[in-house]
């Protein structure tokens, strides 16, 4: 884990604004596996040196270790590469990974 | 050596048959429950089965104690929208640091692992759906009266 200071996205909102078209499942030494399912809803919460920061409602992400973290996913040119932890503002490298995040349709 | 540990291992199980949550299940608590003010979240917190049910250790909230972590029992604790970590402790401090937002309920079960001595109890959160049916299984063991 190592510091990472959140940019809060000037244009956040709390409705989901891109949907994740196909599952992906993320590896990281320090988290475990774990699966983003698809269909879910996310929204860019801002950014950090690594990459945009992502989070959902619909599923829970964590980083699962002898302590536990809630985590939102860190993506960089169409890749996870990592995981943001709010609590304490850390990032937590995993295995780049593509990810499909696509806008959602306005209603 | 490991005799002794397991020794101490079952006697705490045993332990755990009398240390069960007593209150009113959650079916009969359930319409007690108060509502949920708007600009506060709510952190559920239980623990399913007789594991280690003699180690019972306190549960915190940003170093706060706010109750036990009682086998088959439940509770809940209202808190402000913010950043909280959670923790208990038994031989090693285990901790789960969670984003609480306005009117929103997060659930956390208590599972009990074998550490190298005693139990430790790591702290899950779980889904909505999962947990009011694990919930269902258990009784109330909060510090407050139902």
């Amino acid at each position: 884990m190592s510091p990472a200071n959140l940019a809060p996205d000037a244009n956040f909102t709390a409705a989901p604004a891109y949907r994740l078209a196909a599952p992906v499942t993320i590896k990281a030494s320090a988290a475990g596996n774990q699966t983003l399912r698809a269909d879910t809803t996310w929204m860019r919460v801002g950014s950090i040196a690594h990459g945009d920061v992502f989070h959902t409602k619909d599923q829970i992400v964590i980083i699962d270790s002898f302590n536990v973290f809630e985590a939102d996913i860190v993506v960089k040119d169409g890749k996870v590469v990592g995981y943001f932890i709010p609590v304490g503002s850390r990032f937590v490298v995993a295995q780049p990974v593509a990810i499909n995040l696509a806008i959602k349709d306005p209603q | 050596m490991k005799l002794g540990r397991a020794f101490a291992i079952a006697a705490l199980a045993l332990v755990g048959a009398s240390a069960c949550a007593s209150g009113p299940s959650y079916a009969d608590y359930q319409s007690s429950v108060p509502a949920l003010k708007s600009a506060e979240g709510r952190l559920w917190f239980y623990r399913l089965g007789l594991l280690g049910g003699g180690i019972q250790p306190d549960i915190k909230v940003n170093g706060e104690v706010v109750g036990k972590s009682v086998s088959d029992g439940f509770f809940f604790v209202d808190r402000p929208p913010g950043h909280y970590t959670i923790s208990n402790s038994t031989e090693a401090e285990r901790t789960l640091a969670l984003t609480l937002a306005p009117n929103e309920q997060k659930y956390v079960r208590m599972e009990a692992q074998i550490g190298m001595l005693v139990y430790t109890i790591k702290l899950v959160p779980v889904e909505r759906e999962v947990a009011l049916a694990e919930i269902a299984k258990t009784k109330f063991s909060g510090p407050t009266k139902p």
